[in-house]
């Protein structure tokens, strides 16, 4: 992971250390934003119930730091049939943030891909989750799946639909985009995740050779309100290392 | 070429023979040159984890299998090929008491534990691999929750359809980094299997 720190460093992110547990409830309470249905839990000296971290955002948030930040460490969750330490690195801005600020991030995140691709190719799925706003949860699972005979078959409505054949992002993400000028970067709504906590860009980071997405974030102000944050906007992304050989 | 999950069965047959193939020899893999792929024979649940684990680019799979067994894929076509629906049946001597914990033999135990929970009906689930209708024939269960296309070997066993759960259909289902790195490949196969499925 070497190099991903070195690229982090490089543009003055300062690291986060991090607790590995914390109370099950603040977790429990979140368990949409995680995905994750089975928590690794024990108790406390105190009889307190507490879980092993099984996500690295929420505890990055609760410590209130405004800033630049990255972090290695590791999640606990299940793979298989087994509960698994996962290496991850991530990068988290927190405070107000400007288009130079996004910018950053989306580079950041094609940098990451492209030190773990190798010589393989890469893309950066991006899409602007406050397009998304009206649509209902079954429609967002749809799009999710790029399901356009689902989404016509509950009547979604053509807004809806053509949010997947979508080539471009509005003019502010848009203009943030182009500047990246990387031949990386596609425009794909499937990509939007959770929509209470996700506004604004959103990504997701594909390897070629590798079946699953190895790489998820975007701007997650609604996150910072359902925790009561003093912090309105948040945005970063993790890169999930179990496919690759890094300690 | 890119590699196609297809599930062993009677869906699976249905598509190799609207592919124009009919002899189906017993290589689990072999290479449809006009189609420009390759096909893994599969067992109808592995589909969506050869797709999910990328060892296939895509795979074609009854929407039974995908409501029984959540996987992160693209879903790009349905196909109302097969026009079958997933029902609960019961012996025609059958009355319903709702007092009873029910109990429900199927091969299909997630879907049936989540439409007897949307009644609010307390069920015992029994999952079977196969021939779920003997287990209300001999009593091990009340009902049976399972895919009916014609209904024959419900009324050949005497047994009775009593609620429709859903109306299931074919899935194209691909893998989604497969689909970054090899868009047209991927859409090309699925504008055939279109043109094959709903000709002009």
């Amino acid at each position: 992971m070497d190099n991903l720190k070195n690229l982090y460093k490089s543009f003055g992110l300062k690291r986060c250390r991090l607790k590995r547990f914390e109370e099950y409830d603040f977790y429990a309470d979140k368990k949409d934003f995680i995905q994750q249905k089975f928590i690794l839990t024990f108790n406390d000296l105190n009889g307190q119930l507490m879980a092993l971290r099984p996500d690295v955002t929420l505890s990055v948030i609760r410590k209130g730091l405004t800033g630049k930040f990255f972090y290695l460490e590791s999640v606990y969750r299940p793979s298989g049939n087994r509960f698994a330490e996962i290496k991850q690195a991530g990068v988290e801005f927190l405070g107000s943030l400007n288009d130079d600020d996004l910018r950053l991030l989306c580079s950041l995140a094609l940098d990451s891909l492209k030190i773990l691709a190798g010589n393989n190719n890469f893309i950066l799925d991006v899409a602007d989750a406050s397009l998304c706003n009206h649509l209902t949860k079954a429609e967002l699972s749809l799009v999710q799946q790029r399901n356009i005979d689902g989404l016509r078959k509950i009547n979604a409505s053509d807004d809806v639909i053509n949010l997947l054949h979508q080539k471009s992002l509005s003019d502010k993400y848009q203009n943030i985009l182009n500047s990246l000028a990387s031949s990386h970067l596609n425009v794909d709504y499937s990509a939007v995740s959770n929509l209470n906590y996700y506004n604004g860009l959103v990504f997701k980071g594909y390897i070629d050779g590798c079946p699953h997405c190895v790489l998820s974030g975007g701007q997650y102000d609604g996150l910072l309100r359902s925790m009561k944050s003093d912090i309105t906007n948040g945005a970063g992304f993790a890169v999930y290392l179990e496919d690759f050989d890094y300690d | 070429m890119i590699k196609i999950a297809l599930p062993k069965g009677r869906l699976g047959q249905k598509i190799l023979s609207l592919f124009g193939v009919n002899n189906i020899s017993r290589k689990l893999i072999f290479n449809l040159p006009d189609f420009n792929i390759s096909c893994l024979w599969v067992k109808p649940f592995d589909v969506p984890v050869y797709v999910e684990l990328g060892t296939a680019d895509a795979g074609i799979v009854g929407s039974d299998v995908l409501m029984e067994r959540d996987c992160d894929v693209y879903e790009l076509l349905s196909m109302n090929a097969g026009k079958c629906r997933i029902s609960v049946a019961a012996p025609d001597n059958f009355s319903d008491d709702a007092d009873n914990v029910l109990k429900v033999a199927t091969e299909l135990p997630k879907i049936a534990s989540d439409y007897f929970a949307s009644l609010g009906r307390m069920v015992d689930i029994i999952p079977l691999r196969g021939s779920t209708e003997l287990a209300a024939i001999t009593g091990l269960a009340h009902v049976i929750v399972d895919i009916v296309e014609t209904g024959e070997t419900l009324r050949a066993n005497n047994l009775r359809e009593i609620a429709k759960i859903t109306d299931i259909s074919g899935k194209v289902i691909v893998n989604k980094s497969a689909y970054k790195f090899k868009r047209s490949e991927i859409d090309t196969f699925i504008r055939k299997v279109h043109e094959i499925i709903y000709p002009l």
